[in-house]
């Protein structure tokens, strides 16, 4: 082929492939742009930029407790799916059993069903049973919808796992769990942690559901921010949201250091 | 009546115990695990939505399609059906046009830039999405840098209405959920071995062809994936068309919101259901078109 013609097809897709990450970043841009405004309303930084509303979210402390709120759900959500998700997905792929794939699709359906439905069942069905805590409310739905992240990352993992390894640690002396928890465990280790930083970031980011589910007192760090937009236009909450974004920057790339990011879009 | 001396054909790595009528099958203990979560998922997932689909039929203190009539033949019900699907059907579209050429263009990149295209769809689809919607809010005022800089390149004399608009929704939607398109798609795609392309081309196939017989047959089954998350997705969001489509743009997951602040329970419960079946009947079709391909492949 033509060498000018092959340079100018791969400068194309160069293109095509900037311009596609910037549509995909343009909002997150944006946001980092306003925060970063001296304006006190949103607008670009048009004369020099301005740390004030970094400054103005330390004094807020409206912020602090649905902050705390949504960090300690994230934590003892996925914590639980863990332990569930990780044995469901050790008895899948060592079994076949009549209604295994259904199983699956049931797993992995709360990934599919809209969470404003899983709320509002939710909802109905906890006050019919009389549990009218509201975060323990949270915290049941937020397993539920962090499960099929665990379930569908460690599945994908122990595809790869060799059993036979674990055969041979028995084979060698150890029992049962022992052999588990000394080959299988530290095996799985990037599995598990890219499912928990999904599952963590899953939940963290879940508004749907505590739309019914939350109260005044119990209140996430999601809905504090639509609380917020639909209350003032104070660039602050740019200021809140570029602050989220590194937190998820940050455990991007602790993944990737520890797992390889080509595996997380694979699983 | 399987007899023993049949030969089972094609099943040899399975136990013949399995086959054979009579003989309980032994339960492996590996089975046991998926209990816990099973047992969960019953209790806290299956049980409340099978509760729920039966309180989308209480009406009036007793058993009535009311609420259905109120969703399908209502007319706000029933635009809310309409926008629905019209907005989700737009939005994945336009995710499938762009989405397959940048994944296409993915494979054929080096490692490097791989890489770097990877961890810039990687990075907006782990963050918050409040945080994206608030973005293209800002982006899409009247005052907005779209209007800015359409208005100094001098496309347009006065500023176009985006927010609040239903083509200003499906743009920002399609930018929002676009990488649920591409990650599936180059996940497929980068399994392809390079040496059938070099085959087709050795066999005389243009580039049109080579897309319509080879590319897009192998890539269909991360394409339906794609869709059905895609459009799942934006069916199901809440916030987006409620921060960006404005009070006039009804939609199903935004009157099942209304009707439970309403208090009437039982027709958030139907308009659930509506919306789950809008989604199922996508989610199976788009099965049915990766599975399709992989039979005739």
């Amino acid at each position: 082929m033509n060498p000018g013609f092959t340079t100018l097809k791969s400068l194309a897709r160069g293109l095509w492939l900037a311009l596609a990450l910037l549509i995909v970043n343009a909002p997150l841009i944006i946001v980092l742009l306003v925060s970063l405004s001296s304006s006190p309303i949103f607008d670009l930084p048009r004369d020099g930029l301005s740390l004030r509303w970094y400054e103005k979210l330390f004094q807020l402390d409206s912020i602090g407790r649905p902050l705390l709120t949504s960090l300690w759900l994230a934590v003892s959500a996925t914590s639980v799916s863990l332990v569930l998700g990780t044995a469901c997905a050790l008895g899948l792929s060592r079994s076949r059993f009549a209604g295994r794939d259904l199983l699956v699709t049931i797993v992995l359906s709360p990934m599919m069903l809209p969470g404003v439905v899983i709320g509002i069942a939710l909802l109905f069905y906890l006050r019919a049973l009389g549990i009218t805590n509201s975060f323990l409310s949270l915290f049941i739905a937020h397993v539920v919808i962090t499960l099929p992240y665990i379930v569908r990352i460690t599945l994908a993992g122990l595809s790869l796992f060799d059993f036979a390894l674990v055969d041979a640690a028995r084979t060698l002396g150890y029992p049962p769990v022992t052999a588990v928890i000394k080959v299988l465990v530290p095996n799985m280790a990037p599995s598990f942690i890219s499912a928990a930083v999904f599952a963590f970031l899953a939940s963290f980011d879940n508004y749907a559901i505590a739309l019914f589910v939350g109260d005044v007192y119990t209140v996430t760090l999601p809905i504090q921010i639509i609380n917020y937009l639909s209350i003032s236009t104070d660039p602050v909450v740019a200021a809140i949201s570029v602050t989220l974004l590194l937190g998820t920057l940050v455990s991007l790339l602790i993944t990737e250091r520890l797992v390889g990011l080509q595996r997380l879009a694979g699983a | 009546m399987t007899s023993v001396a049949e030969p089972v054909v094609g099943r040899a790595s399975q136990p013949i115990y399995e086959k054979r009528a009579g003989i309980r099958h032994r339960i492996d203990p590996w089975q046991l695990l998926v209990l816990p979560a099973s047992g969960y998922l019953l209790l806290a997932f299956a049980a409340p939505l099978a509760l729920m689909f039966a309180g989308s039929f209480y009406a009036g203190g007793g058993l009535s399609f009311e609420n259905y009539d109120r969703v399908l033949l209502d007319s706000r019900g029933l635009q809310a059906t309409a926008n629905t699907i019209r907005y989700a059907t737009w939005v994945t579209l336009g995710c499938v046009l762009l989405g397959v050429p940048t994944a296409m263009a993915m494979t054929r990149a080096s490692a490097r830039t791989q890489m770097i295209v990877l961890i810039g769809m990687l990075l907006p689809m782990s963050s918050s999405i409040v945080v994206k919607s608030f973005g293209w809010m800002i982006l899409f005022r009247r005052t907005g840098l779209i209007n800015e800089a359409l208005m100094s390149l001098g496309l347009i004399s006065a500023p176009v209405a985006l927010l609040f608009t239903e083509h200003g929704l499906i743009i920002a939607t399609i930018s929002l959920k676009l990488p649920l398109m591409v990650l599936p798609v180059f996940a497929v795609l980068r399994q392809i071995p390079g040496q059938l392309r070099d085959a087709a081309i050795t066999l005389g196939a243009g580039p049109v062809y080579r897309f319509r017989r080879v590319t897009l047959p192998l890539a269909l089954p991360g394409i339906a994936v794609g869709i059905a998350i895609v459009f799942s997705q934006t069916a199901a969001s809440y916030l987006i068309p409620t921060l960006l489509g404005g009070g006039r743009y009804p939609t199903l997951s935004k009157s099942i919101v209304e009707s439970y602040v309403a208090s009437q329970a039982a027709l958030g419960s139907a308009f659930s259901v509506v919306l789950l079946g809008v989604v199922g009947v996508v989610v199976w079709l788009s099965g049915r078109l990766g599975k399709n391909h992989q039979a005739t492949r």
